[in-house]
């Protein structure tokens, strides 16, 4: 039986447990039905099967994909991939439609519905030419703001506060997550402007190698990347 | 769950819901129910987990934005999800994924009959020019019969099948070009092939415009350089037009041997069939196998419409520009040039795709997959259903008196307004005809499982969702051909023989139809003899025979369940009824259990769960059956209606929360 009893019930009865054990020894303790616990009448136990988050099929992760590179059909968004680098950030979408799990009927290859490192990497690969390509689009070409496909605001120069960092960050990560930042782990605003203000640390250092990004333009590049191959944007 | 979601929760905030903080502390997430609450963590992942199954994407920030407001109806939404071909689309990639409905490269469809090579020899003026012909095909002259057209004399080569000519090439003289071959205007190159005067002559770019999805490979365009791209020359006997034309005699009667075949071939000339020779002069259709092999007068048609092209003289040769990779509901993610068995196998999953596709997005009553009599076609399927189905028909059916198809798709019914081209354009064909039942009918489900115990098999595991396991046993030595009865097989065999038996009277591997009073099920020759059995030696004991029997008796009927006496129809042997019904009866037998609906219901939540569906979710699955099998708006086995009760479950809404932590504890399983 895998169903979890969930709920206030259960915090409430763990308190409860907590409180008497406080006075009393646990042989002593008789076990009393949540419902008979006054207030908790009606509490309704969820006793749905329970199992992990599911892999996001491979069509919808593309559709996906190809949504966030401006509605591109998957030829004309290879070829804008590829740009003038060849293959440096995208090979071609037929090296890797096996590798996200696509199934292929003609040969009885079953869609994947766990991952694998070769899925992982190619997850990377994707994500990577992903957030390049936008930074590109959003950030060095200009495109108005309203327009831009995944950095729609205004990054601001200099150091940028957590606050203002937030707020932008909150763009990014409901783009990719599809929920506010601030509903995510308490500690996950924080942590990107961590690895958004070292980036740029990095990059502004003396010796730094040469980017084809800004300190600023490769602080978003490493907070796309991290956001893109989310666990959470994998799965759901 | 309410329909009016809460209010949005405001940005970057340092706090967390109170219900959030909770459901971190128990790894599990609680759903918001109070209209007036804030969005939860939940509320936003059960949207995100709505849009990828229904909209088959993750949802965009405009489409959170509208979530995130007091007014939004998120079952409202839902029902127009449902609406969508996108939701067709995910429920349709379900049944794909259980039914592998494509057709890959392992099975070749190469029919002589109507596939076109071509070959290079010298033109008069001393220059290489190309000549098309087909394999197979009835000539006049006993030094070309079922050959290429021109001899080794007159072009100084001989001519292998699927490959290039060998020797020392010399010209061919005008006057045996212009004897021996014509000139015209083929369908490939002319949209207008049909008129006195064709005009509109292929152009890449152009007709992209005109009909997206037709490309030609380069070679059928530029001839390699050798010919105008203009018109193409080929064989005199391919150029023929009519639909019927009578049976000629074979031009060669003399002996051969094959170490030495006469008139500079490298294979010795047909001899005349008995068939043929007792036939002379009827007519015969031109679209099968028969006329092109019995008929100098059966041509390819009208601009050569019953012929598929092909650049160079090999097995396969390219011929079309398609995607090398199709994944049903997207858009190509490359083009290549193909060869024209992957333009017939690439429109045959189509097909079933389309047919899919409109029963889930139209709500139609779901058993229809399995029933439906209709079907879908675009422009390169009519025209294969037309001119290049009938191909496979008869072989050695011709001794039964089988010289033109029963077809599974009868070609009066197809849209006349579809032309070759229309890659794109796909039209409703209301009634295929009597023997037609859902996608056990259509060519991608015949090709991809080609034994009638394949087909049997895939069908009792995609509706019935049951399987054939056999369990721990000791099998036997034996000699007893009834599989239902030998040991250790019959547990499995018990049901898929007359299961298989459904699918009798479709010849394996292919579509051609075996009507009942050409080939009955059984045959006791001191009851009712049946000539063709008779003439060929076909009852026998196969216990104690030692000549090989004929192909005429053991294409179709069953040297295991033959006697001296009598003979059974290959497949038909565990159930005669089930063969004379077909795979019609075998739909309604599938369709008329509640197994159905349960396993519908199974592998709708077992899909859009991502797990196995367990003992206790049987409440649900029961639920989802219920309420598939009821249906709305007066449709029954309505996929729209358990679609929404599934993803408005709890299980739907909470099966997917488990923490990696919980995993990890051992909280999962």
């Amino acid at each position: 039986m895998r169903a979890m009893a969930i709920g206030l019930a259960l915090i409430a009865a763990g308190a409860f447990a907590i409180a008497q054990s406080a006075c009393s020894s646990v042989d002593e303790l008789e076990g009393v039905p949540v419902t008979s616990i006054p207030g908790h009448g009606d509490l309704g136990v969820d006793n749905t099967p329970k199992d992990g988050p599911r892999m996001v099929p491979p069509e919808a992760y593309i559709r996906t994909y190809l949504h966030l590179f401006g509605g591109l059909s998957p030829i004309a968004a290879q070829k804008a991939l590829r740009a003038s680098d060849g293959s440096a950030v995208f090979d071609t979408w037929n090296d890797y439609l096996s590798s996200l799990g696509m199934p292929d009927y003609r040969v009885d290859i079953p869609r994947a519905t766990q991952t694998n490192t070769l899925m992982l990497a190619t997850f990377e690969r994707l994500g990577i030419a992903l957030c390049d390509r936008s930074i590109e689009h959003d950030l060095q070409a200009g495109a108005p703001i309203g327009q831009r496909l995944v950095f729609d605001f205004d990054p601001g120069t200099g150091s940028a506060d957590l606050a203002a960092f937030a707020s932008r960050f909150d763009v990014v990560h409901r783009t990719f997550l599809g929920y506010p930042a601030a509903l995510g782990p308490v500690d996950r605003i924080s942590d990107f402007f961590v690895l958004y203000t070292k980036t740029v640390a990095a990059h502004k250092a003396t010796g730094a190698p040469t980017s084809r990004f800004t300190p600023d333009q490769a602080g978003w590049a490493t907070v796309c990347y991290g956001l893109v191959r989310h666990p959470e944007f994998q799965f759901y | 769950m309410t329909t009016a979601m809460s209010t949005p929760r405001p940005r970057g905030g340092p706090g967390h819901p109170v219900s959030t903080l909770l459901a971190a502390l128990l790894g599990v997430l609680v759903l918001t129910t109070d209209a007036n609450a804030e969005r939860s963590l939940a509320d936003y992942r059960y949207f995100r987990s709505l849009s990828i199954d229904l909209q088959g994407r993750m949802p965009t920030r405009a489409e959170i934005a509208a979530f995130e407001q007091d007014s939004f109806d998120l079952n409202g939404w839902i029902d127009q999800q449902l609406h969508t071909a996108a939701y067709a689309d995910r429920v349709r990639r379900v049944y794909l994924d259980l039914l592998r409905l494509e057709v890959g490269g392992s099975f070749q469809f190469v029919q002589s009959e109507t596939v076109l090579r071509r070959v290079s020899v010298l033109g008069p003026d001393g220059k290489p020019t190309n000549i098309y012909f087909r394999l197979g095909q009835r000539r006049s002259r006993p030094e070309t019969d079922i050959s290429f057209c021109l001899t080794q004399a007159e072009t100084g080569v001989q001519f292998p099948h699927f490959a290039e000519p060998t020797g020392t090439e010399i010209p061919v003289s005008q006057a045996v070009l212009d004897k021996y071959t014509r000139v015209i205007k083929p369908w490939w190159l002319y949209r207008d092939y049909a008129s006195q005067a064709p005009t509109d002559l292929y152009d890449a770019i152009k007709w992209q415009q005109k009909t997206p999805g037709f490309a030609l490979a380069a070679g059928l365009v530029s001839d390699d350089g050798i010919d105008p791209n203009t018109q193409i020359r080929v064989c005199a006997e391919e150029t023929e037009l009519g639909p019927m034309a009578p049976i000629t005699s074979s031009p060669f009667a003399g002996t051969c041997d094959p170490k030495a075949p006469p008139f500079g071939r490298l294979d010795c000339p047909p001899k005349p069939s008995a068939y043929e020779t007792k036939h002379l002069g009827e007519t015969v259709d031109c679209s099968t196998t028969t006329g092109t092999l019995l008929s100098a007068q059966c041509g390819c048609g009208v601009g050569l419409e019953r012929c598929m092209p092909g650049a160079g003289s090999k097995f396969e040769n390219a011929a079309f520009v398609l995607p090398s990779h199709h994944v049903a509901g997207m858009q190509a993610f490359d083009v290549t040039e193909q060869a024209q068995s992957s333009w017939a196998r690439v429109f045959w999953g189509g097909e079933a795709e389309a047919f899919l596709q409109d029963i889930i997005q139209n709500d139609r009553d779901f058993r229809q997959v399995l029933t439906g009599k209709q079907t879908w076609v675009n422009g390169p399927l009519a025209q294969f259903y037309k001119s290049v189905a009938p191909g496979q028909c008869c072989g050695s059916g011709v001794a039964y008196g089988y010289t033109r198809p029963e077809p599974l798709l009868d070609p009066t019914k197809l849209p006349a307004d579809l032309t070759p081209f229309d890659v794109e354009k796909w039209e409703q064909v209301p009634d295929r005809g009597p023997h037609a039942a859902g996608i056990m009918t259509m060519p991608v489900f015949l090709t991809k499982y080609g034994s009638r115990r394949a087909r049997a098999h895939v069908l009792w595991n995609a509706f019935a969702c049951k399987d054939f396991i056999a369990g721990n046993v000791a099998l036997k030595p034996s000699t007893e051909p009834d599989l239902t009865k030998r040991d250790g097989c019959n547990l499995c065999h018990a049901t898929l023989e007359p299961l298989s038996a459904y699918f009798s009277r479709i010849q394996e591997s292919t579509w051609t139809f075996l009507p009942p009073d050409k080939f009955p099920t059984y045959v006791d020759k001191t009851q009712s003899p049946l000539a063709a059995l008779t003439n060929s030696n076909c009852f026998y004991d196969p216990k104690t025979m030692t000549t090989t029997p004929s192909r005429t008796c053991t294409d179709y009927y069953d040297p295991a369940f033959t006697t001296p006496t009598t003979t059974t129809l290959r497949g038909a042997y565990s159930s005669r009824e089930h063969a004379d019904q077909g795979p019609p009866a075998l739909a309604q037998y599938l369709t008329s259990t509640s197994q159905f609906e349960s396993c519908v219901a199974q592998n709708m939540a077992t899909a859009m769960l991502g797990r196995t569906l367990t003992a206790d979710d049987s409440a649900l699955q029961a639920q989802l059956a219920d309420q598939f099998s009821k249906g709305e708006g007066g449709v029954t086995y309505s996929m729209r209606s358990l679609v929404r009760a599934l993803v408005i479950s709890e299980a739907y809404k909470k099966a997917n929360n488990l923490s990696s932590t919980a995993w990890r504890n051992g909280g999962a399983k």
